[in-house]
């Protein structure tokens, strides 16, 4: 286990990504007394560099399961490793270095990310504070960093007079402003026209491309999934299904199960009973009653 | 820098909380500073106004050298030395130049063979300037005098009369001639310094005085005397110069100063100084004005630091999406704090410097407006560590209030989930100790022990109160709430339920609860105190303005106020005399009713009865006679006496009051004529005092049986009536006689037509005596409580000091407070104190006591009167002095801060309901959406707040009050109390005025805030919830 590597990593902005692993990971917590299984049993791997969106719809656990990559919450069970970091059981102090040279995170709401009262230049160097001195001169100036994503001409602006988007590409920059091999963005797109939704997605490519980092994305637009390249659908906590280029695959989870695909089961209500018939290398389902 | 350029923004942005944090921050930083920064004021005030008010006897610094001991040394060099010490230069910051004087204790005084008497021979150094020459002018060279117009006139000594000075046996020095008179009372302290020009003395019988006022001669005069001359050096202390911190260094340079040294000229001085020993006796009341400003603050400053924590409790959560970021951006829990506590930390740290300067103004004001002027306001170390405390402890207030911001989970912070509830920052523990304190301060005071504890009871009692409050309300909130949610209107509901499950609000019921009870509790102390010093003032003058005056005798001055105001509505003739138990006050006692501001009821007795019982009517009028009298006396021996032995001598009683005692001659057998000179009765009529039988003194009497019949009197107007009120117009009594008389030796047989016959019955040695009747031969006193209680103890009720300091039979008719003298001493009534005394009086502060009808003009009839006015005092004056004492000085502060702490509670309340009302505005934006009525909404937030000000108002007004019930009670009567403080409160309708102004604004405030709450609940609230 590997949980303080990060000072000796030392990524730069030119740096490549940080691979992410999730094994067995199980998230529960407890709302009225009962106890809620938020994710159950995840298993993903997303290489260093990648572009991966976590699909599915609200309840599904992509955004439990993004706090967990972010070490923001605990996995109840399973392991999570970024790079050769192991999360589970890591202290409060290691998530908070990861987060500080190895994890850039974008919450859902782009005001959330952002001191209202400062500057896009200003909330870059707040986010850089976490950094040592000698960490600091080698990760990108605040103003170089904004002209490098083509945001040098909010660099001054007030928060709170940037549009939703411009909003949302400064809490981009700000994200990895610390050059971290991954990047972490629930919703980064939503409430967003379609212009700015593009202007962000953009952004993401030119983080990607530019620094390498591994990028991990929440949505529920199957179009900012199909633009990222590979997606993860998540269903009742676990992986449904994966994408990649258009192509959707079910995941056959540990215990045999399939989750069909959302055309299936509107034809298919839960408690429809199926027949599994083996064909060769297919597998063929047939109602009962057909 | 950059740090810092992003938390002035964040101050900023949220402009109106930094405002809150800051406003409360100033406020106490300012009470911090303030208490220190008074109470050395108030010190140094009172120190001056002490050292003002003293006598220049007091505070100065004699230096002295004497011929006497030491005669190889001339005048000159023994002046010489003295001078030469008397320039100590480490005395120079606070004392003036020194001066010099030469005097001779015991000239006597003589025109050609008439001794004037024994005087004192003097020449001060600019004595010329330090009195009002009246006559004539002042004496420069040798062989010139000056004396005092009182001296020239009585006995007839006009400028231009050569004197022998009677110091020195040579005979040029010692012959002078009277150049100029001089008025006595203007002497001035800084010329004469430890004495006084006035010494004059009445000799014990008619004559010339025994002492005369000094007399004033040229430097060269005494130095070429022979006598006892001794030189003096007086530095007179500049009050306005003195410090509160150099006090200590003062003390020492005059500890110093007088420490016996023998000059290197070999001549002996010796310095004293009772200076050392006042600043001693200033230290009770200056340590009462450190300490109570200490305690008084100290609960502003603990307040203030409660509030603090509760706006920034409040505040934080706008912060806390911000403190959250940090930890997101993964910065380390030290910087985490640094970033989260760096605003309300930088709020603190520009408050000392506002509160600083806030302290300074509102001590500046207060020193120009109540304490003496010229009192500066000086930065202590005191100062410096007050604030040093008060940041430390804003700074703990900050941390805990945002520990909970600082500590939560990040995405709990930023979901507005709440994760843990608002809690308040309290324990059991914590309401435990708050009423232990209580309860041991409310026995501390009910045993007496009071100190700065009885300024420290509200505050303990209030945070009892309120903490107990914020139990029990959730409690009475829930049956409301149960009540409420089946019937009555929705508004009520709404409001009782939220007191119910948010006890965090109630946060404000405890600094309501503790601010209004330390409000209620300065009011009314306030009040009561302003009241009581009234009192005091009232006891302490006598009379509403008292003139302090120089009459010829007590008796002249009773005829003088009675011939300028003869209806006796505007002035009475007083006397006071510092002996006895606690000194002697005499008074016109029939025109006490109507002329004094001093309380007969303080002493017990009715306003309207005491001219009655302390002049009760007699049954004799004075018998007057005129320049001689002479009379027929018929004695008959009875059988078996032997020789006639005794003597008859006459006592009358002089106008100026003094009794003069006459040899008749002695008793012959058979009809004879008596006759006698009356010289003290020739310008205006004496009245009978006494007449006395007795045995001759030296040789062997006889006793002797017999009947005397006195009569044909006749005086220079005519025939005098010995018999004015019958038999019962004289009794046995030795009223104006130095020695004792037998009761039974003289008795009168009766009285009738103009005679009088006496049965007489005397041993060997016994005298016997007879009185007229004209005053109670029982004078009756009201004594001060202390002077009862120990006459009490002695078996000595039935007796007092007369004018002449002899004692004579009394009665007590009442006891308590007196009029002047407080709870020592004994009042009389002056015409019969008059008539009582057998001796010339005793040393007399003349007074005449002015009442509130009396104007302006009463001094100049007065003086036209033959009464010269010397001094003057009022009641407001008094009032104004005590309103410089170190109590008065307290309970200011406590006002003060009382007042500080109540716009405190109010501001909290309205920053309170901006900050609760505000996170309660979700959901008043849900009921809104699903169709509750603004006015319902409004409604249900005005009363949430209205039900927590008004617990806060009601239960501190209560706190406020018993506080007040205990500890005032203890404060301003206490054992070391000398004032009547009849009245302890409550000032019910100051506290109600206070109570509605409070009630007013809180109204206001919550009305404000609920308003503005329901207003800014727009449905859009909810989007921003759910995102």
């Amino acid at each position: 286990m590997n949980r303080t590597r990060t000072g000796a990593v030392a990524p730069t902005h030119a740096s490549r990504g940080l691979g992410v692993r999730c094994e067995e990971v199980v998230h529960i917590y407890r709302a009225d007394g009962t106890d809620v299984v938020a994710v159950r049993g995840v298993d993903l791997v997303v290489p260093a560099g990648e572009r991966v969106a976590l699909l599915g719809p609200s309840g599904s656990g992509k955004s439990t399961l993004l706090a967990m990559l972010g070490g923001l919450l605990p996995p109840s069970a399973g392991r999570v490793l970024i790079g050769d970091d192991e999360l589970t059981g890591a202290g409060e102090a290691a998530l908070l270095r990861m987060r500080a040279h190895r994890v850039g995170i974008v919450l859902q709401g782009a005001a959330r990310n952002l001191l209202p009262y400062a500057t896009p230049l200003q909330n870059v160097r707040f986010a850089q504070r976490s950094l040592s001195r000698a960490r600091r001169r080698e990760v990108m100036r605040p103003d170089e960093l904004l002209d490098a994503l083509g945001l040098a001409a909010l660099a001054d602006a007030p928060v709170p007079q940037l549009s939703g988007g411009e909003q949302q590409r400064v809490a981009l920059a700000v994200a990895v402003a610390n050059a971290p091999g991954l990047l972490l963005a629930d919703e980064p797109t939503s409430q967003l026209d379609h212009p700015s939704r593009d202007a962000v997605l953009d952004l993401l490519d030119e983080v990607n491309r530019r620094f390498g980092t591994t990028i991990v994305v929440v949505t529920h637009d199957p179009d900012v999934g199909a633009r990222l390249g590979r997606t993860v659908t998540m269903r009742y906590g676990r992986v449904g299904q994966e994408g990649r280029h258009g192509e959707q695959f079910a995941v056959v989870g540990k215990d045999g199960s399939v989750a069909l695909p959302d055309t299936v089961v509107a034809d298919w209500p839960p408690g429809t009973e199926v027949l599994v018939e083996r064909d060769g290398d297919s597998i063929r389902l047939r109602r009962r009653d057909s | 820098m950059q740090a810092l350029q992003l938390t002035l923004r964040g101050l900023r942005w949220r402009a109106g909380s930094s405002l809150a944090v800051l406003v409360v921050a100033v406020v106490a930083a300012g009470a911090a500073a303030l208490g220190p920064l008074y109470a050395s004021s108030a010190e140094e005030s009172l120190v001056r106004d002490s050292l003002a008010m003293a006598e220049p006897v007091t505070t100065g610094v004699q230096f002295r050298g004497g011929v006497a001991g030491q005669t190889q040394f001339t005048p000159q060099q023994v002046s010489d030395a003295v001078a030469a010490r008397a320039a100590d230069p480490t005395l120079d910051p606070w004392y003036g130049p020194a001066t010099s004087a030469l005097t001779v204790a015991n000239g006597s005084p003589r025109i050609g063979q008439r001794v004037l008497g024994v005087a004192t021979v003097s020449w001060y150094e600019g004595q010329c300037g330090g009195v009002t020459i009246t006559d004539g002018r002042c004496p420069g060279a040798a062989g010139e005098a000056m004396i005092s117009s009182r001296l020239s006139a009585d006995l007839d000594i006009p400028p231009g009369t050569e004197l022998r000075l009677g110091i020195t046996s040579d005979s040029e020095v010692d012959r002078v001639v009277v150049v100029g008179t001089y008025d006595v009372t203007t002497a001035d302290p800084a010329v004469w310094g430890l004495a006084t020009p006035s010494q004059f003395a009445p000799a014990p019988v008619e004559g010339p005085p025994d002492r005369l006022d000094e007399i004033l001669v040229g430097e060269q005069t005494l130095l070429s005397s022979t006598g006892d001359l001794s030189a003096v050096g007086f530095r007179t202390l500049d009050a306005a110069t003195v410090r509160v911190d150099e006090l200590s260094t003062l003390a020492d340079a005059v500890s110093s100063a007088t420490a016996t040294v023998t000059e290197a000229t070999g001549v002996r001085t010796t310095a004293a100084s009772n200076l050392p020993d006042y600043l001693d006796s200033l230290v009770p009341q200056r340590d009462a004005v450190g300490a109570t400003s200490l305690a008084v603050t100290a609960q502003l400053v603990l307040l203030a630091w409660f509030v603090l924590f509760l706006v920034i409790a409040g505040t934080s959560e706008e912060r806390a999406g911000e403190v959250a970021l940090a930890k997101l951006r993964g910065m380390s829990p030290g910087s985490t704090v640094g970033f989260g506590l760096g605003e309300p930390v930088l709020l603190l740290a520009f408050s000392l410097p506002l509160g600083l300067a806030a302290a300074w103004a509102t001590t500046t004001a207060l020193a120009s407006a109540v304490l003496l002027p010229g009192t500066s306001v000086a930065l202590t170390p005191a100062v410096a560590l007050a604030l040093t405390l008060c940041f430390a402890g804003g700074v703990s207030a900050a941390l805990l209030a945002s520990r909970r911001i600082l500590t939560a989970p990040v995405l709990d912070q930023l979901r507005r989930t709440g994760g843990r509830k608002a809690r308040l920052v309290r324990s059991v523990a914590v309401d435990a100790a708050a009423v232990a304190l209580a309860v041991a301060a409310v026995y501390e005071l009910r045993t007496g022990d009071v100190d700065s504890l009885a300024l420290l009871a509200p505050g303990l009692l209030s945070l009892a109160a309120g903490l107990l409050a914020v139990r029990v309300i959730p409690v009475l909130a829930r049956v409301g709430v149960a009540r409420t949610r089946a019937r009555g209107p929705v508004a009520s509901f709404l409001a009782t339920r939220n007191v119910a499950r948010r006890p965090g609000g109630l946060r404000i019921v405890v600094l309501l609860t503790v601010a209004v009870g330390l409000a209620v509790f300065a009011v009314d102390g306030w009040v009561v105190a302003a009241a009581a010093r009234g009192d005091l003032a009232r006891a302490q003058v006598g009379g509403w303005t008292v003139l302090h005056v120089r009459a010829p005798s007590p008796g002249a001055l009773l005829d003088a106020v009675r011939a300028v105001d003869p209806e006796g509505r505007r002035a009475l003739a007083a006397a006071v005399a510092d002996v006895g138990d606690g000194g002697l006050g005499f008074v016109d006692a029939r025109r006490l009713a109507a002329v004094s501001a001093w309380d007969p009821a303080w002493a017990g007795v009715a306003r309207d009865d005491v001219g009655s019982l302390l002049h009760p009517l007699w049954v004799s009028e004075p018998i007057p006679v005129r320049d001689r009298l002479s009379w027929s006396g018929d004695l008959r021996a009875a059988e078996g006496a032997a020789r006639i032995t005794i003597g008859l001598q006459l006592v009358v009683r002089a106008p100026s009051g003094v009794p003069y005692r006459v040899d008749l001659g002695p008793l012959r057998a058979g009809r004879a004529t008596y006759a006698a000179d009356l010289p003290p009765c020739r310008a205006q009529p004496c009245s009978i005092v006494s007449i006395a039988v007795r045995q001759p003194i030296g040789i062997p009497g006889s006793s002797f049986a017999g009947q005397l019949v006195l009569s044909d009197a006749i005086d220079g107007d005519g025939s005098v009536d010995l018999a004015p009120a019958g038999a019962a117009g004289w009794r046995t009594g030795s009223t104006g006689l130095p020695y004792p008389a037998d009761p039974d030796a003289v008795l009168v047989r009766s009285a009738a037509e103009g005679d009088l016959s006496l049965d007489l019955d005397l041993g060997p040695i016994q005298d016997g005596a007879l009185e007229v009747a004209d005053h109670p031969a029982e004078l009756p006193v009201l004594r001060g409580s202390e002077n009862a209680a120990r006459a009490e103890a002695l078996g000595s009720s039935d007796i007092t000091t007369g004018l002449d300091g002899a004692f004579l039979p009394a009665a007590t008719v009442g006891s308590g407070v007196v009029a002047r003298l407080l709870r020592t001493g004994t009042l009389a009534d002056l015409p019969y104190a008059v008539a009582s005394t057998s001796t010339p009086p005793v040393a007399l502060d003349l007074q005449v006591w002015l009442g509130p009808e009396a104007d302006d003009e009463i001094a100049a009839e007065l003086q036209a009167a033959g009464v010269q006015v010397t001094g003057r005092e009022s009641v407001t004056e008094q009032e104004e002095a005590l309103g410089r004492s170190g109590e008065a000085l307290a309970l200011r502060v406590f006002l003060i801060a009382a007042i500080a702490a109540l716009l405190l509670g109010a501001g909290t309340l309205l920053a309170q309901s901006y900050v609760v009302l505000r996170r309660r505005a979700y959901e008043l934006a849900a009921l809104s959406t699903l169709g509750a009525s603004r006015r319902s909404l409004v409604a249900s937030a005005r009363r949430e707040q209205l039900a927590l000000a008004t617990a806060g108002v009601a239960l501190g007004a209560t706190a406020g009050l018993v506080s007040a019930g205990l500890a005032l009670g203890p404060l301003l009567s206490g054992p070391d109390s000398a004032g009547p403080t009849v009245w302890l409160g409550p000032a019910w309708s100051a506290v109600i005025a206070l109570l509605a102004v409070v009630v007013l604004a809180l109204a206001v405030v919550a009305d404000v805030g609920a308003r503005r709450t329901v207003d800014s609940a727009v449905p859009d609230l909810l989007r921003q919830v759910q995102e």
